[in-house]
């Protein structure tokens, strides 16, 4: 690279004799969430969002669900522990490439927040996170009480910084860019499922 | 470099009905949605008002977070690069691509790329770059720059997409379901993401606190083209820094919301590493946002590039993005390009009908109708302005200087309206009124109405 330090001291020297006086950094309001019912909150939102919802009894019952629900998917990569899969890291799975080849990657959510229907995922849950982004379906594992009010709240909780990648998936990959015409299932996930335990 | 004419670029798209009203009604749509929402926040205005002073307030302080961000960053493992230019940019990215034997890469959209011109840059030294976001696609392929900063593509209709793509993609010219085009695009993408050899996308903001940086998206090209190949590489302009995780909800609420009226993006993606067994890049880019933030209007870097006042602009809605001839079109475009080229885009600030919608949808609060004066004052004096535009100003002071022409002008104007008809008012000499009715007249101006008012 050819004096990448030069470009910073320009820059740096044109924005201290150019730069407006000083302004007060201003505090943040607590922005509450006002709502008795986040899991209701939360489903709507969601599905606003094309993601499905369904209440599970326990981490046991997803295989079954997967059964019922995902009747003609081949590849199933768990990252839950109790829920199976046939492709694993190390084996099938080793360059994020090979996320390719996966119908369906369960993992779980860390929190999620009831304004928008979100929920928080990072590297240690997708374990490799080509798996969340390039698998054709994806269902996500999420706690009833693992949620949060709005996402002032929600920051709190992600803890930024403390991960290499963090994201707040928000139902399943979507585009309109043509006509304005609303399509799920754009470069991402084709589908995503948020399965709520109680 | 040539002047740019706005009106004449437009008036092939305001003939154009079909090609306009669909514009003018999905823009309109994003417009009301974003109402809907906003108003399903009893915090909202505060929350503008917010995040215009800490957008403030970061710029005032910009080299000390640029520092800080850099800072942080670095221990994050992240390599970051300073560009004092479009130029300097696409060097240091090519250097980056050259050392590591890059021939293709799949890319999110970014307005930043567009800025530089990195894909023409890149193209002509043989690297094979795939626009990863549908509308920025279909505007790649098209050989057109994106007409709306959000929406690249949305001033085509659908069977322009489907001869488009079974030109340059092979697919069915005579299938223009958008759901077929996304299918083929989807299709052909896969097949480059899980073979490109680096990923790039822009960024929506910078973290100073943590040294970390997000992307927003709802496709998810911009996540896979970031976690799939062995190299990323991103580039954020440095007006893009806030202070840290804090005041990032507030941003994160008010973007999608104002874009296309939903609460959030789909993908909302935060960066503070390299993926395990990956190299990260980030290049901090000026290109003239330094000389911006010397001036008057150094207000327009506050910019979170959400599209609300493109959306809601009369002139924009009806003439189509790529009739500015820029990469900014719309309300910021017209008060930002005169920065870059004062000749070439001396016409830009005329784009405008003062009806104040951009600046009471803006949710950082940029004066932006104060910035059209501005510029229309600085056109003027630099002596850049057209004729026509110039007499249409002397006249106005004229007659506000002198308040019975006003009023004269009030009753003329009333008349006008009554007794005006359509095709007189969509004559060649007015290009806005092509897609317009004229409105019912009143029975008489607000000063009769008022004096009648004060009598009784
Ligand atoms: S000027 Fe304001 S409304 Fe327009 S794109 Fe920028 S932030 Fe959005």
């Amino acid at each position: 690279m050819k004096q990448p330090n030069d470009a910073k001291s320009t820059i740096l020297e044109k924005i201290r004799a150019g730069k407006p006086d000083a302004l007060p950094r201003p505090e943040m309001p607590d922005f509450a969430y006002e709502s008795s019912d986040l899991v209701g909150d939360f489903v709507r939102m969601a599905e606003s969002f094309d993601a499905k919802t369904d209440h599970i009894e326990g981490i046991e019952a997803i295989d079954s669900y997967i059964k019922e629900h995902f009747a003609d998917v081949n590849t199933i990569y768990s990252a839950v522990e109790g829920v199976s899969g046939n492709v694993h890291l190390g084996w099938e799975l080793n360059r994020p490439q090979d996320a390719q080849q996966v119908d369906l990657t369960v993992i779980a959510g860390v929190f999620g927040v009831a304004e928008t229907g979100s929920v928080w995922v990072t590297t240690e849950q997708l374990t490799m996170n080509s798996l969340g982004l390039l698998a054709k379906h994806l269902i996500i594992v999420l706690r009833e009480q693992d949620l949060v009010g709005n996402l002032h709240e929600g920051y709190k909780r992600a803890n930024l910084g403390s991960q290499q990648y963090g994201v707040f998936m928000t139902g399943p990959s979507a585009t309109a860019d043509i006509e304005a015409v609303h399509i799920t299932g754009a470069q991402g996930a084709l589908s995503a499922t948020v399965l709520l335990l109680s | 470099m040539k002047q740019v004419n706005q009106v004449k670029n437009a008036s092939a798209f305001v003939k154009d009905s079909a090609h306009r009203s669909s514009h003018d009604k999905h823009l309109w749509d994003a417009r009301m949605r974003r109402d809907k929402t906003a108003a399903a926040i009893p915090e909202w205005e505060e929350m503008r008002e917010l995040a215009s002073a800490i957008k403030k307030h970061t710029l005032s302080n910009l080299d000390t977070y640029l520092e800080r961000f850099e800072e942080n960053a670095t221990r994050n493992g992240i390599h970051v690069h300073w560009a004092r230019d479009a130029e300097e940019h696409n060097r240091i990215v090519y250097d980056i691509f050259q050392q590591h034997g890059v021939k293709t890469i799949t890319k999110g959209k970014s307005m930043l790329h567009e800025e530089c011109g990195l894909r023409e840059y890149l193209a002509e030294r043989g690297i094979d770059l795939a626009e990863a976001d549908l509308g920025e696609r279909i505007q790649q392929l098209d050989g057109q720059r994106p007409s709306h900063i959000v929406m690249p593509a949305i001033h085509k209709l659908r069977e322009d997409v489907a001869e488009l793509f079974a030109e340059k993609l092979g697919s069915d010219p005579h299938n223009d379901d958008p759901h077929y085009l996304n299918k083929v695009m989807r299709n052909d993408m896969r097949k480059r993401f899980v073979k490109a050899d680096a990923g790039m996308s822009g960024v929506n903001f910078l973290l100073a606190e943590t040294g970390g940086f997000v992307v927003c998206t709802n496709e998810g090209n911009a996540d896979i083209s970031a976690n799939v190949p062995p190299l990323y590489v991103a580039s954020a302009g440095i007006e893009k820094m806030i202070p840290g995780p804090e005041q990032l909800p507030l941003f994160i609420r008010l973007l999608s919301r104002s874009a296309l009226g939903f609460a959030i993006t789909q993908y909302t993606s935060h960066y503070h590493g390299p993926a395990e067994g990956q190299e990260l890049h980030l290049v901090l880019v000026d290109n003239g946002r330094t000389d911006r933030l010397a001036s008057e209007t150094w207000e327009v870097l506050k910019c979170i590039r959400c599209s609300a006042c493109f959306n809601t602009c009369p002139v924009f809605r009806r003439s189509g993005g790529l009739s500015y001839e820029a990469t900014y079109a719309g309300p910021i475009g017209i008060v930002l390009e005169p920065s870059y080229d004062l000749h070439r885009y001396a016409q830009l600030p005329y784009a405008c009908t003062h009806c104040g919608s951009c600046g009471n949808v803006c949710p950082v609060k940029i004066p932006i109708p104060d910035y059209v004066f501005h510029w229309r004052k600085e056109v003027v004096e630099q002596k850049e302005d057209l004729l026509s535009h110039r007499y249409e100003m002397l006249a106005g002071s004229k007659a506000l200087a002198s308040e019975k022409l006003v009023e004269a002008g009030e009753k003329f104007t009333l008349a006008a309206l009554k007794h005006t008809p359509h095709a007189l008012m969509a004559s060649r000499f007015n290009p806005w009124a092509k897609a317009h009715e004229m409105p019912a007249a009143p029975e008489k101006t607000f000063r009769q109405w008022y004096r009648e008012q004060q009598k009784s």
